[in-house]
Order: structure tokens, then C-alpha cells, then sequence
């Protein structure tokens, strides 16, 4: 478990958001159905960190006293076991918030963050942004709206693990970086390392070579964070086959 | 069952504990009770529905489209929770077929009157918006318990956690079959089948659809990683 970078650490930066830092978090879909002043309002009390290094924002458990935005960058969710054995449940990318269900009902954290080097992160203190949200009629209809289409994103990402085997995720993760009628070949480059995507789709980085190279007969081939798919029509075709890979 | 009743339960619940009493009888007063058989469907994947359902006991099995077009389990709703909510306030179609795994009491809500009702009441409205949190945070722990546990670890905790919510001592009646139970894990039928053949050194009992479990702290210990 990681032991040091919360904020407050020397390598991380504080300071007041700015306007373009507000206007940049008003693009997360939780404040989607919010009017600009509104947000301006919901985030008075914000501040932002940046770190040249990676480190860890909070720990699972730690009390709640903050939910964030990620304006740059990128943070990565997970559990972290006795052993120290990391479960990555979600790698996210700007513009996005994060722990907001540990704001509206647990208090602490029920898992990690940790932001890659170059991260911009506002930091919004959770009893400021509840009295400001009651005080501003329709702010948190809006919000409900957003944490039920977040939730139907996890429950598609559940529904995903439950009801596909690795290979399949990885055909959807692939298919899924293209538009849907995509025909011609495309190349996916990779944000995240080979490791990250692994545990995003549930699996060891072993399995995914495994499955990058058993893939490599349907027109799959990667080098370093690049993995081209030669006939997207051929691999969709595969996908939905009733005994797929 | 009268409204009193549900409101007492309700309140007791921790997504409404904040919630005065003035508001639930608001919500309360918004819906009509309904009871509903085993197997009944609450709502249809792919169709919108203009009632959403506040389960009051019973148990609701949400089943998604597997391979082959084979309907498969995948979530569990049980009392206190909504059947459809996400859906209501996005106005979108369901992704899953909702079905009564067991005889089921609900709160019918109509969805254009209870987001009317939402506009104007703050205490409601963090009511709904912890229950969302609670949803997702439960969402999350799947997802994590898939992508880090092993078969055998994610039948003992699912076991402890039935049975922690079981009236008895020590044992609990399944609500779903094995084919449903393994769906539901995200395991094969004869994954499953050998995980509780693996948790019958820990004690472990099935019988039909009777589970028992005489000594929980040794599938805690498995659960943990340890030798049960």
C-alpha cells in the first residue's frame, strides 16, 4: 500500500482554482446539467494541486473531507488487500469526478487514488459544497441525474465481468475505441500501460499477452502501447459468435 | 402492511435515517402498495417504465442478456432499495429484466410525480442521492470482488453475507437456484459446484436450497486468504 503523497506533501502544489480551472471542472459530467454561474457558486471554496511526481491522494478510509475533479492527467482507483496486492476499479482520465458516493453517504473513502505525475486535481471541501448545493435550487436534481448514469456505466462494466470471458472484454474494449460501424483497420494507442489495462478488464498482464497473441489470428497485433485491429467487421463477427473465444 | 409500517422501516434504513419523517410520508403518500408473485417481472430490458418500485420485502433479480441470448442474473435489489431509479431520473429504457425472486412487496411509485416531488425537497433529495451513493459503492465492490477474488473466496463472502442477513442462526434458504447463484458471481455452473465442495471443509452445508454454516469464522479466515 502506497505510504506517501497525500496532499499537503512537499512534491504537491496548492493553490486557489481559477476561473479557467472552474470552467474546465464545469465540463464533468456531474455538473453536465448545471449552469455556469451555479457551478462557479458549488465550487467557491475549491483549491487545485498539481504534482510534477505520481503519489497518493487518499487512502481507503481516510474520513471524507474533500471530493475532487480531475482537470489533467490522470488518477487511478483501487483496493489494496493485506498483502498489498492492488485491485485497480477504475483508471480515470479529465475530465471526471471522483468520491462523490464517499461524500453523500459513507464519510471515508471506501477505496485509494493515486495521481500519475503532471495531474491537475481540484479539491473541493465536502461541507462547503453541501450547504452551497442546498442553498441552489435544481443543483441537486441535476446531480441525482449524473450519479445514475454513472451507475449505469459500472452496472454495463459489471454486467461486462459477469457475462463475458476475458477475451470477449478485450474484443469489446477494442471495438469499443472505434466508432461502431467502423470498417476499416484502426490502431488503438494505449493511455494507460499494458499492466492498467489488464486489471481494468480483470485479468493479469500474463493473460493479456496470452490473449493479445490468440487474438493475432483474427487480425490483432500490438507493439508497445499501439494495438491495430485489421478487420474490425471479422472481430465483431467473432464477438458475437454464441461460443466466442 | 399499512403506510405507517413502511415509513417506520424506512426510516431505520440508513439511506433514509436523515430524511424527517414529513418527506417520506410524501414519497409514501405518492405510491400504492403492490404485491407481486415469484417470478413476476417489474420491469422489461429495453422499455421505459413509468413506475418505479421501492422494494418493501422480498428480494428482485436483475438479469441481462447473456451469451446466446440466454437471460442471465447479474444484480440483486433487496428492501429499502429502488427497482428502476437510475432509469427514472435519466427517463431511459431499463438494461435488465427486474424479477421478484421471491413474493415481493413494493412501494409503485408513478416517476413523473415522484421527480415532481424531488424539485421541491432538499431532505428527500439527499436521501436519493445517498441511495445512488450506496448503489454505486455496492457496484464498486462487485467489481472489485470479480477482478481480485477467487471463485471460492467470492462463494464465502457471498455465503456470510446471506447469512448475516438471515433471521436464523447459522443457516439461510437460497432465494435463487445454483444456475442463477453462479450467474450472479460471475462463475460457471461447475466452478460454482466446486467451490462448495471446497467450502464443505470449512462445515459448509447445502441441502436443496438450505445453506449451513456452522462455524462462520473459518470461511472468514478463507476469506481472508488464510488456511479455513
Amino acid at each position: 500500500m502506497p505510504k506517501s503523497g497525500k496532499p499537503g506533501d512537499a512534491s504537491l502544489a496548492v493553490r486557489l482554482a481559477t476561473p479557467q480551472d472552474l470552467a474546465r471542472a464545469a465540463a464533468a459530467p456531474l455538473f453536465a446539467e448545471l449552469s455556469g454561474a451555479m457551478v462557479d457558486d458549488l465550487l467557491k471554496d475549491a483549491s487545485v494541486m498539481v504534482s510534477p511526481a505520481s503519489g497518493l491522494l487518499f487512502s481507503q478510509n481516510d474520513p471524507a473531507e474533500h471530493f475532487f475533479v480531475l482537470l489533467e492527467g490522470q488518477v487511478v482507483i483501487s483496493i489494496y488487500r493485506e498483502d498489498g496486492s492492488q485491485a485497480v476499479i477504475e483508471t480515470l482520465s479529465p475530465v471526471a469526478t471522483f468520491a462523490e458516493a464517499a461524500m453523500f453517504l459513507y464519510k471515508q473513502y471506501p477505496a485509494t487514488a493515486e495521481y500519475a505525475p503532471g495531474s491537475r486535481i481540484l479539491s473541493i471541501p465536502v461541507d462547503s459544497f453541501l450547504r452551497r448545493l442546498k442553498s441552489c435550487k435544481g443543483a441537486a436534481v441535476a446531480m441525482l441525474g449524473s450519479l445514475a448514469r454513472w451507475e449505469r456505466t459500472l452496472s454495463a462494466q459489471l454486467d461486462s465481468l459477469k457475462m463475458e470471458t476475458p477475451a470477449q472484454r478485450l474484443m469489446s474494449f477494442l471495438l469499443g475505441e472505434a466508432p461502431p460501424d467502423q470498417m476499416a483497420a484502426f490502431t488503438v494507442r494505449l493511455d494507460m500501460d499494458k499492466a492498467v489495462l489488464a486489471r481494468k478488464l480483470g485479468i493479469t498482464p500474463e493473460s493479456l499477452s496470452r490473449l493479445l497473441a490468440r487474438l493475432g489470428e483474427h487480425g490483432v497485433s500490438s507493439e508497445g502501447r499501439d494495438i491495430h485491429v485489421a478487420d474490425p467487421m471479422a472481430l465483431r463477427a467473432q464477438l458475437s459468435r454464441p461460443e466466442p473465444l | 402492511m399499512n403506510y405507517a409500517v413502511i415509513t417506520d422501516r424506512l426510516s431505520m434504513s440508513p439511506i433514509f435515517a436523515a430524511c424527517p419523517n414529513s418527506s417520506l410520508d410524501k414519497l409514501i403518500a405518492l405510491g400504492s402498495e403492490e404485491g407481486h408473485p415469484r417470478g413476476a417481472t417489474l420491469s422489461t430490458r429495453g422499455e421505459r417504465s413509468g413506475t418505479l418500485h421501492l422494494i418493501v420485502s422480498g428480494q428482485v433479480g436483475l438479469y441481462g442478456e447473456g451469451p446466446a441470448q440466454k437471460p442471465r442474473l447479474v444484480n440483486l435489489l433487496g428492501p429499502n432499495e429502488f427497482v428502476g431509479l437510475a432509469e427514472a431520473l435519466l427517463d431511459h429504457p431499463s438494461d435488465h429484466d427486474c424479477v421478484a425472486l421471491a413474493p415481493l412487496e413494493t412501494l409503485a411509485i408513478p416517476r413523473d410525480r415522484m421527480i415532481q416531488l424531488l424539485f421541491d425537497d432538499w431532505d428527500l433529495q439527499m436521501s436519493l442521492l445517498s441511495c445512488m451513493s450506496q448503489r454505486l459503492h455496492g457496484l464498486f465492490k462487485q467489481i472489485h470482488a470479480l477482478k481480485s477474488q477467487k471463485a471460492v473466496q467470492r462463494v464465502a463472502a457471498h455465503l456470510l453475507e446471506r447469512l448475516d442477513q438471515s433471521e436464523r442462526s447459522g443457516e439461510f434458504r437460497l432465494t435463487q437456484d445454483k444456475k442463477d447463484l453462479a450467474s450472479f458471481l460471475g462463475l460457471a455452473p461447475e466452478s460454482l459446484s466446486r467451490a462448495l465442495n471446497h467450502l464443505r471443509a470449512t462445515g459448509v452445508e447445502v441441502r436443496g436450497k438450505v445453506v449451513r454454516i456452522p462455524d462462520p469464522g473459518r470461511l472468514s479466515v478463507l476469506l481472508e486468504g488464510g488456511d479455513a
